[in-house]
């Protein structure tokens, strides 16, 4: 292909010289009754020769319009193969890279769930000691306080004239402080 | 003829009792009324603790005379049925000796014919429940702990 268009680029060159060769020749040559005879065939042949090399400049001008066509759709082909297979094996290297960073990151994913797991479990393992922990001790301090608390509430409920071992002070204090009801209730009877 | 009560009898089952022994003796009375007119044997001897018990009433009787003895039991009967009667419950069994300071107070300050009746129930912790015919004071420590339960629930909410 580009064989081609060397060829035709060759041949337009040459025909251009050649017809840069006959015109300097026919300016140099001066005018005369034979010379103008010969002034004439001189200015055919210009004439001529340069339309031939129009006609071979028209000829290598399509010729290269033509191969250079061919040759840009061929480059664009092949370019378009190229960028095809450029991109294919991008395409490929990413989705390996992208397969192995997923599977690294699966990997790693489940490494620390596993390792969160454990975690959580040893913090609620520990939570759950520290809270009976807590619990235990809230409660003891609990009954060792209502056990003030309900001794200072008898004492306030009951004074300090019960004693089980001694009733009789009790017994005449609350019928004292009865008497009069009980006298009523007892006058009201009979 | 006036019946006072003294701390040695003054329960209405030692009335009752007293009564019963009354009647007792009156049958025997009879009897010996029947031997004595036959001559036949010497008269019973009266039973002490009928005597004592007629003392501590304060009331004094022919015993061998068996109209003044249904007499009495009568009069005795009659009392009863008037007597103010309080019951006092206790978790333990009350000393003898704080039963009778208990009888001589109620003597003295409510009525002297009063009649006290002892009795025991292990429910109660501490203190005494004093029941009439027609009311009961609960003087217990469950009841005193219980009206100030509101308080105790005031306290507890502070622990």
């Amino acid at each position: 292909m580009l064989f081609s268009l060397v060829i035709a680029i060759v041949l337009a060159v040459l025909a251009f010289l050649g017809w840069l060769r006959a015109w300097q020749l026919g300016r140099h040559t001066a005018p005369g009754p034979v010379a103008q005879t010969k002034n004439t065939h001189v200015a055919d042949a210009q004439n001529l020769a340069s339309d031939q090399i129009a006609a071979s400049i028209q000829q290598a001008a399509e010729l290269f319009q033509k191969n250079l066509t061919v040759q840009a759709l061929k480059i664009n082909d092949e370019l378009e193969s190229l960028a095809g297979q450029r991109l294919r094996k991008q395409v490929e290297d990413f989705t390996a890279v992208l397969d192995g960073l997923t599977t690294t990151a699966s990997a790693s994913v489940a490494q620390l769930e596993s390792l969160i797991d454990s975690r959580r479990k040893a913090l609620e393992a520990s939570m759950t000691t520290e809270v009976l922990d807590e619990k235990q001790r809230t409660i003891e301090r609990f009954y060792g306080r209502l056990g003030d608390i309900v001794s200072s509430y008898i004492i306030q409920s009951l004074g300090n004239d019960i004693d089980l071992s001694g009733q009789l002070p009790f017994v005449v204090k609350v019928l004292e402080e009865n008497k009069e009801t009980i006298k009523r209730d007892l006058l009201g009877d009979y | 003829m006036t019946i006072r009560p003294d701390s040695e009898i003054s329960s209405p089952i030692q009335i009752m009792g007293l009564i019963n022994r009354l009647e007792d003796w009156r049958g025997n009375v009879h009897q010996h009324q029947i031997k004595r007119r036959l001559h036949l044997k010497a008269p019973d001897q009266v039973d002490q603790q009928l005597v004592k018990d007629l003392r501590s009433l304060h009331v004094k009787a022919e015993l061998d005379d068996a109209t003044e003895v249904d007499a009495l039991i009568a009069t005795i009967k009659d009392w009863l049925k008037q007597a103010p009667v309080v019951h006092l419950t206790f978790s333990t069994p009350p000393a003898r000796s704080v039963q009778d300071q208990i009888i001589d107070w109620l003597h003295k300050e409510l009525d002297p014919n009063m009649l006290v009746d002892f009795e025991v129930d292990g429910s109660i912790a501490a203190g005494f429940v004093l029941r009439t015919k027609n009311h009961t004071y609960n003087f217990t420590a469950n009841q005193l702990l219980w009206q100030g339960r509101a308080r105790l629930a005031e306290l507890v909410q502070h622990v």
